[in-house]
């Protein structure tokens, strides 16, 4: 399928109807181009709200472009527990409503993803190094919280002089313009489109900043803890892969785009410690993971 | 810095990981307990920076081997041999360039560790063309908020409320 055919595809997937397109009016659009222009340039600078719709386009956008680059591990029975677990976890947060979407990739370097608006990635390689369903629980619950914290969103704002990320913060503009009586803009399938060019652009490589890494953590530690289960599973994971060897480690995106492991538990002692100690005796569910993440392959 | 640079840096760094794999050391005095909680019996006290064997984790525990004996400490209690600040010389280049780790990163981020990448590279991501059918696919795996409830009850799991520190209840 040809970029553009695969495009207008996902614009109609991602797309409740909107009005068709008024008639243009070149006077208009040129006026309209320079308060776009005008609205980016705030934009870039303060923090801009994008609204829930904006944001679940733009991650489907980067999802499909993701999933171009990358398959889906083939076993659906793990595809469907690594939901249960993930929709579970989201549903102890204040977005719970967002579509949340989990899928397991089939890739076997150590990697987790997250995307605008509810989707969230990891490798195969990651879960068949994980222990148990408190293990994966304090993955997603990282994912969740970078997704609750829109700190992708965040990241892509604040790349100014990046042209995918500017791209996105103009078709917000313009949807805030057309919101107030400018011409409707088919803001859907633009944002949609701008998220593919963001993985083309290299949005995966790109390190989120420190701080939101550790807010991610913390957060996650609580959201497992909420969750029911030993929130001290991200810990697990983290001195997993404090542990692995140059080439065990294979090759990871998530390893480099984050602080080290070493790093990151010090801070969720300094942090977190108190509710690490007290929820730590609720279920860890090893059985029940075995069960699901046994190697089907 | 130049190509070479890179590479001889990381050949060092490389022979020193090779050394340190999977050891740890603690990072204070700390107790070695016969299992892995806080009311286990204490088998020996541990001053800090005694080297460890790792064998195996549970949740916030970690099992060792440390002076001849075996039992678990807090894993905030070990300090990991930073293996992953290497990279194998064959990927240095191609890493160091894919991550855009040269000179126009800060330092905070240029000590992130970086590998080599198997798997995901920026080319497989450059040409990639967005996969509609395999998103239709995924976002056939959601499941509802009850089926996950009802999972969750099967497994034991109870919701509690817990603040996020600092920000009171939310
Ligand atoms: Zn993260």
């Amino acid at each position: 399928m040809s970029h553009r055919a695969a495009l207008a595809v996902l614009a109609t997937m991602a797309l409740v109807a909107r009005p068709a397109l008024a008639q243009w009016d070149v006077g208009r659009i040129l006026e309209l181009g320079k308060k776009a222009a005008e609205i980016g340039r705030q934009a870039g600078e303060a923090n801009r709200e994008y609204s829930a719709e904006e944001e679940i386009s733009l991650g489907e956008g980067i999802a499909a472009g993701f999933l171009g680059a990358v398959r889906l591990h083939p076993d659906e029975r793990l595809q469907r527990y690594v939901n249960r677990v993930g929709r579970w976890l989201a549903s102890q947060t204040e977005r719970s409503e967002l579509p949340w979407t989990f899928g397991v990739i089939d890739n076997d370097a150590i990697n987790a993803f997250a995307m605008p608006g509810g989707t969230v990635l990891v490798s195969h390689g990651l879960v068949r190094r994980l222990g148990n369903e408190s293990e994966l629980a304090g993955v997603l619950a990282h994912e969740i919280a970078h997704v609750l914290q829109r700190h992708q969103l965040a990241a892509i704002q604040s790349a100014a002089g990046w042209g995918a990320a500017a791209n996105v913060t103009r078709i917000v503009a313009e949807e805030q313009i057309s919101r107030r009586g400018g011409v409707a803009v088919d803001v859907k399938a633009s944002l949609a489109s701008a998220g593919v060019d963001l993985v083309r652009d290299g949005l995966f490589l790109r390190p989120l900043d420190r701080r939101m890494e550790h807010e991610a953590d913390l957060l996650g530690v609580i959201i497992s803890a909420r969750a029911g289960y030993d929130p001290n599973g991200l810990v697990a994971v983290l001195s997993m892969l404090a542990q692995l060897k140059p080439e065990d480690a294979g090759a990871s995106l998530t390893l480099s785009t984050h602080p080290s492991a070493s790093e990151r538990l010090a801070e969720l002692e300094k942090t977190v410690s108190a509710a690490l100690e007290r929820y730590g005796a609720q279920p860890r569910l090893d059985a029940r993971f075995r069960g699901a993440a046994s190697d089907t392959r | 810095m130049t190509p070479q640079r890179v590479i001889l840096g990381l050949v060092v760094l490389l022979a020193a990981a090779r050394v340190a794999a999977q050891e740890a050391t603690t990072n204070r005095p700390t107790e070695l307990r016969e299992r892995p909680a806080a009311q286990s019996s204490p088998l020996a006290t541990l001053p800090a920076r005694t080297p460890v064997k790792l064998l195996g984790r549970e949740g916030g525990w970690s099992q060792v081997d440390a002076r001849e004996q075996r039992g678990w400490l807090p894993t905030f209690h070990l300090r990991f041999a930073a293996v992953l600040e290497t990279s194998s010389p064959s990927s240095a280049l191609s890493v160091t360039s894919m991550l855009g780790m040269g000179s126009r990163q800060s330092p905070e981020t240029s000590k992130v560790a970086t590998l080599g990448v198997r798997g995901l590279t920026r080319d497989q991501f450059q040409s990639a063309s967005p996969d509609t059918a395999a998103l239709r696919q995924l976002q056939s795996y959601r499941v509802p908020l009850a089926e996950a409830e009802a999972f969750a009850q099967e497994g034991g799991l109870m919701a509690v409320p817990v603040p996020v520190p600092g920000r009171g209840k939310s």
